[in-house]
């Protein structure tokens, strides 16, 4: 009996949940949009986030900052990371959210500042 | 440290108890993906076997116990003559025994003749006791011979005699020939048929019958067997108060009594109602349940000097219908692990290889034409699952080779039909002109016709081999004759015709069953095998907006283009097997199926998932590519982007066609499929939307999206096909391309979207238990799904059915064998999986009634005709099905109606114009149909039902036809997933907004139309060259709120 462990109950207020999708971070920079037939070259920000569970799958994976969407979305092959291009300014104090259709949402505590913008030198 | 574990066992042919040796066995510890091989041994003399193994071999991520079966194999290991797959032991112990009986047709041909009397626990015999089914079984045989099994009795003469028929390997598997030796039906004539035990012991008690066995005029074998003087062992009995024998009961009318005779006196002893099934030790007992929940059981306390007993153990107001076992354990009070759920040796089963009791519905409620007198019925034409004990399975479809049955189920025999011989024929398919013309019976050729006595104790009673390995494909009927209706068995005279009300038929209103090739099974061609990667193309890359939802542009890039590599492995008909060996030269080329792979994660090669079916698409004669895709996953790509994709690679295949190379001249561009799965599925559908607009003349005929994602279906003018034919193949427990809770969130859509828009040929098969990802074997299983759920199919049943559904799509649209349509109408089942279920739409050629869009009033059908309705509970109800029914994954306007009354009626007319009443040009009445979801008007879990009723103008003859007998309709599919539930944190099954998944999915129902013109007795004839209403008549079940669209008269 020397092997017992003493187990403890999870508290339910972690929301403890590993299957789900989860943002652990984000990081914002400032990049040059190509020019293409329509438009010409622009500054746009570029939006990476990074967690786990971004799942590839038929139902899109949508992403946001406050109401602006994440353009030119690309999930990592590891399904960890996911990037886009975000055309429109978001207000300051705006949520991080990910959304896989209507399967699965998940938003960073960490709200956005234009201020996390890594801006181009120039 | 790792574990020892220990396996011995015994193996013996089941109906002689003969120990088999030198017979490889193999066991296995079964997985949820791929089994593990724990050793292997061989047999000896005396049919023993021992395997050791360690804990490693077999364990897994939280594998703790082995779940043990075995392969066993002929001596030189090279086939399976049998597998207990289907009874695994789980979590086995350190030491376990196993003691595999094999059936004896299994085993490898004995060249002499021996016959063999078996009784219904499958044990050879030769002296049986009272109320004991006796069986034979005959090897050494002619080939497909019929044989007649006389039985006799010395002083009072031959008893009765059937005639059964030899398989292909001269051998008749144990069939009954004689249920429930010496107890008969009251007030039924014959020898040795009495009502009780106790009668029939007296009279019987040591007597000796012979039973010889001649063909072609000469005695070929003859072997014998003595009654009993007394009962062995403690049995039981499904009985009436009065002691006799019943294992057939009626519901409404009877009651289920036990009989227990020859326990031990004083005993205590608990009995319970389960299902029939092939109980092995250590089964889990589950007593069948009351509707309030109570377990169906009883305790007995037997007095001092009794032995045995009769208890009521199902009341009449309680009884359902369904086969049974009864199951007696003998207790003591306070006995430790007295109600202990598991099957033990020493509990005493009713019977074993046959239902001890089977509980009917008045058959009469279910004949097809109502008050008519054809007994018509889909249950008699089966195959026989060889396992122990056997069963019989009903089915319309069998594949060339594979053996016919007739099973007569006792639910569906006529009272006065119990105990009757009759003889069974094999007819081609008649028609009603030819039945008009000639009611005889004449045996297809190569089938036989045996004669059985009925029984009312279990359909294996009842079953015979009627036509042993059919080659001719075609429609057949198979009719019971019960020639001059004899009520002495011996006396039986077949009469070769077919007369109603006595005798029956599978077949008539429809086809009784067909014998088809198989498209699930490979086809005749060698399969090569090549790829290509050419040079990437650059496609555009625009996405798809769904603002209405809120939603971003998705799918598109920067630059608004994408390059493509140009990657595809190929499968095609060969000269031999192998890499780039020679395209067969059977044909001078071959039709093209492109297949392009869903939305994955781009580290998986998702293109090679489908190799299985390519491989099985090639050996049918079809060039089968699939497409590489994953760039356009790499930017989340939607189906403009994957429209483009499949254009491009028809057009690299063309180059390939018309310039040197493997291919040169190989591909048969005028026949083009193209099938997408998930988000391919899409794709493909966008590509000949293409095609179409942009006249890009690419003969595609056939357009498959398997599970389809529907963006299309969101903008605000929803693209139509309008050429090329369309099915879609879809599962009930998708957990990825799910359809959303409700229309309002269905921004994915759903196949029935495809569908509902199609302006073609379409078909679609709604396969329940299907999910998303099992089609490609790659993919493994989504997120989502309750793998552990007993509804989801396995990856195996996904890959029979898209190859079998595939292959007949493209053999009816690629190359034109119409034959194989009826795979796509739902009339026919994939074989190998035909008991999943899988309900069809399908719609093609038509004079519409009423499809509900154009219709301006409830008032009027779509042809203008008058629609009136009496007694339903409230108006119906017209408008979009999503509007009627919140759970409805449809995108057409369609009709509720709702009744709790057996008088509720919805009748349309047929307007007086132009040629629209004659219906003589039309072959279906067709129409789409749907329970309600969450209607409490439907009783859950079952199906509902309706007649239909055609009356010729002007007040004349009419007919009302059941829906049920040519179509279900089923209570929706609640789809099991595994969900975060934010209230209680945690991955719940089955609880959150999963059920609002549960769809109300239309199926189309489609009645010949010669059902109201055929010959039946009491029932007159409907004129259909002038046909003025058509009436829903729901008198079937007192209560129901179903949907239905698209009222029409087809080809």
């Amino acid at each position: 009996m020397a092997n017992v462990r003493i187990t403890h109950a999870v508290d339910p207020k972690l929301n403890h949940n590993c299957e789900g999708m989860h943002i652990a971070d984000y990081i914002l920079e400032e990049v040059i949009l190509p020019p293409t037939h329509k438009e010409k070259a622009r500054k746009c920000v570029r939006i990476v986030l990074t967690g786990k569970n971004f799942r590839a799958v038929a139902q899109p994976l949508l992403a946001f900052v406050g109401k602006t969407p994440v353009r030119f979305i690309r999930i990592s092959p590891d399904e960890r990371s996911v990037e886009g291009i975000l055309l429109d300014m978001p207000e300051d104090g705006a949520h991080v959210d990910v959304v896989l259709g209507d399967q699965d949402h998940a938003r960073h505590p960490r709200s956005f500042k234009k201020e996390m913008i890594r801006r181009i030198k120039s | 440290m790792s574990s020892k574990f220990n396996i011995s066992g015994i193996v013996r042919e089941r109906e002689s108890g003969l120990s088999l040796a030198d017979l490889q066995v193999k066991a296995y510890d079964k997985d949820l993906l791929y089994d593990d091989l724990l050793g292997n041994a061989r047999t000896d003399k005396a049919g023993r076997f021992e395997i050791n193994y360690e804990g490693e071999d077999f364990r897994e991520l939280f594998d703790k116990r082995p779940d043990i079966y075995f392969k066993i194999m002929d001596p030189a290991g090279e086939r399976i003559l049998h597998t207990t797959a289907h009874s695994v032991r789980w979590n086995a112990g350190v030491k376990e025994h196993f003691e595999i009986e094999i059936p004896a047709h299994k085993l490898p041909p004995k060249k002499d003749l021996t016959v063999t009397l078996v009784d219904a626990h499958g044990k050879h015999k030769s002296d049986f006791e009272i109320a004991e089914s006796l069986m034979i079984n005959i090897k050494g045989l002619a080939q497909n011979t019929p044989y007649r099994f006389s039985l006799s009795d010395e002083a009072e003469g031959e008893v009765f005699h059937v005639t059964l028929i030899s398989n292909r390997f001269g051998v008749i598997a144990p069939t009954v020939l004689w249920p429930d030796i010496g107890i008969g039906v009251p007030g039924a004539g014959g020898k040795f048929a009495f009502e009780t035990h106790e009668e029939a012991l007296a009279a019987m008690a040591n007597r000796s019958f012979q039973i010889e066995v001649t063909g072609d005029k000469k005695l070929v074998a003859k072997t014998r067997f003595t009654i009993r003087p007394e009962q062995s062992g403690s049995k039981l009995y499904p009985a009436s108060r009065s002691g006799a024998l019943q294992r057939g009961l009626l519901l409404g009318k009877d009651e289920l009594v036990v009989q227990g005779k020859n326990f031990t006196p004083g005993a205590l002893i608990d009995i319970y109602l389960v299902k029939r099934k092939s109980w092995q030790a250590g089964d889990r007992i589950e007593p069948i349940q009351n509707p309030d929940g109570s377990e169906v059981m009883t305790t007995v306390q037997l007095a001092p000097q009794e032995k045995n007993f009769n208890v009521v153990l199902w009341p009449r107001e309680q009884l359902r219908t369904g086969s049974y076992h009864i199951l007696a354990r003998v207790t003591i009070p306070d006995e430790y692990l007295r109600g202990e759920r598991k099957f033990r040796q020493t509990d005493i089963l009713s019977d074993r290889f046959i239902t001890s009791v089977v509980v009917r519905d008045d058959i009469f409620h279910y004949k097809p034409i109502h008050q008519g007198c054809v007994m018509a019925t889909k249950e008699i034409a089966a195959t026989m699952l060889w396992g122990v004990p056997e069963e019989v399975k009903y089915t319309n479809n069998f594949p060339k080779g594979t053996d016919v049955w007739a099973a007569l189920d006792p639910a569906g025999l006529m009272p006065g039909a119990i105990g009757k011989k009759v003889k069974f024929y094999v007819i081609p398919h008649k028609t009603p002109g030819e039945w008009m013309s000639s009611s005889s019976l004449v045996s297809v050729p190569g089938s036989g016709s045996p004669e059985i006595i009925t029984s009312s104790s279990c359909v294996n009673s009842n079953a015979t081999l009627v036509w042993s390995n059919p080659q001719q494909a075609g429609k057949y009927d198979l009719v019971v004759d019960f020639g001059n209706n004899n009520p002495d068995p011996a006396q039986f005279i077949a009469d070769g015709s077919f007369d109603p009300p006595a005798d029956m038929i599978d077949g008539y209103l429809n086809v009784g069953f067909y014998v088809t090739d198989d498209p699930a099974i490979p086809g005749p061609f060698a399969v090569g095998q090549t790829s290509y990667n050419d040079p990437a193309v650059t496609i555009p890359a625009i996405g798809v907006w769904a603002a209405s939802m809120g939603y971003p542009v998705v799918g598109d890039t920067p630059s608004g283009t994408l390059d493509l590599p140009m990657i595809a492995e190929v499968r095609y008909p060969a000269a031999m097997n192998g890499v780039n060996t020679p395209v067969s030269p059977a044909q001078a080329s071959y039709p093209l199926v492109v297949i392009m792979h869903g939305m994955h994660n781009t580290v998986d090669p998702s293109y090679l998932g489908y190799n299985y079916l390519l491989d099985h698409l090639a050996s049918h004669g079809f060039i089968a590519v699939s497409i590489d895709c994953n760039a356009i996953n790499d930017i989340n790509g939607m189906q403009d982007t994957r429209g483009h994709a499949i254009l491009e690679h028809l057009s690299l295949l063309q180059s390939k066609n018309n310039n040197p190379g493997l291919l040169f001249g190989k591909i048969d561009m005028t026949h083009i499929g193209i099938m997408g799965h998930s988000r391919g599925g899409d794709g493909v559908v966008q590509a000949e939307v293409y095609n179409q607009t942009l006249g890009l003349g690419w003969n595609i005929k056939a357009v498959v999206p398997l599970a389809p994602t529907d963006f299309s279906g969101t903008s605000p003018t929803p693209l139509n096909l309008t050429t090329s034919k369309l099915f879609c193949i879809y599962g009930s427990n998708d957990a990825d391309v799910w359809g959303g809770a409700n229309p309002s969130t269905q921004y994915t859509g759903t196949g029935f979207r495809f569908y509902d828009r199609a302006n073609v040929e379409k078909s679609m098969a709604f396969i329940y238990g299907a999910i998303h990802n099992r089609f490609n074997t790659l993919w493994g299983t989504e997120f989502y799904v309750d793998a552990s759920s007993p509804k989801i199919l396995s990856a195996a049943q996904h890959q029979l059915l898209l190859c079998g559904y595939m292959t007949a799509c493209m053999q009816v649209y690629l190359q034109g064998r119409t034959e194989q349509i009826d795979y796509l109408t739902g009339e026919l089942k994939i074989p190998a999986v035909s008991t999943v279920e899988v309900h069809n739409q399908f719609r093609w050629n038509s004079q519409t009634l009423d499809d509900f869009e154009t219709a301006p009033a409830l008032n009027l059908n779509s042809a203008g005709g008058a629609v009136t309705f009496a007694n339903l509970d409230g108006s119906p109800q017209e408008d979009t099905v999503g509007v009627i029914d919140l759970y409805s994954p449809h995108q057409t306007k369609g009709l509720r109606l709702k009744w709790n009354t057996l008088t509720g009626t919805y009748q349309s007319q047929i307007p007086l114009s132009g040629s629209l009443r004659n219906l003589r040009n039309w072959n279906f009445l067709s129409f789409r149909v749907t329970q309600k979801v969450a209607s409490a008007a439907n009783p859950v879990n079952q199906l509902q039902d309706m007649h239909v009723r055609l009356t010729t103008a002007g007040g004349g003859n009419s007919r009302a036809i059941r829906v049920g007998y040519f179509g279900n309709i089923p209570f929706p599919y609640k789809p099991e997933y595994r969900l975060y539930d934010i209230v209680t944190m945690t991955f719940d099954l089955n609880s959150g907004y999963e059920t609002e998944n549960v769809k109300a999915a239309f199926k189309t129902i489609r009645i010949p139309l010669y059902a109201w013109t055929i010959k039946c007795l009491n029932v007159p004839i409907v004129d259909t060259s002038n046909v003025e209403f058509i009436t829903f008549e729901f008198d079937h079940l007192p209560t129901g709120e179903i949907e239905i669209d698209d009222i029409e008269f087809t080809l």
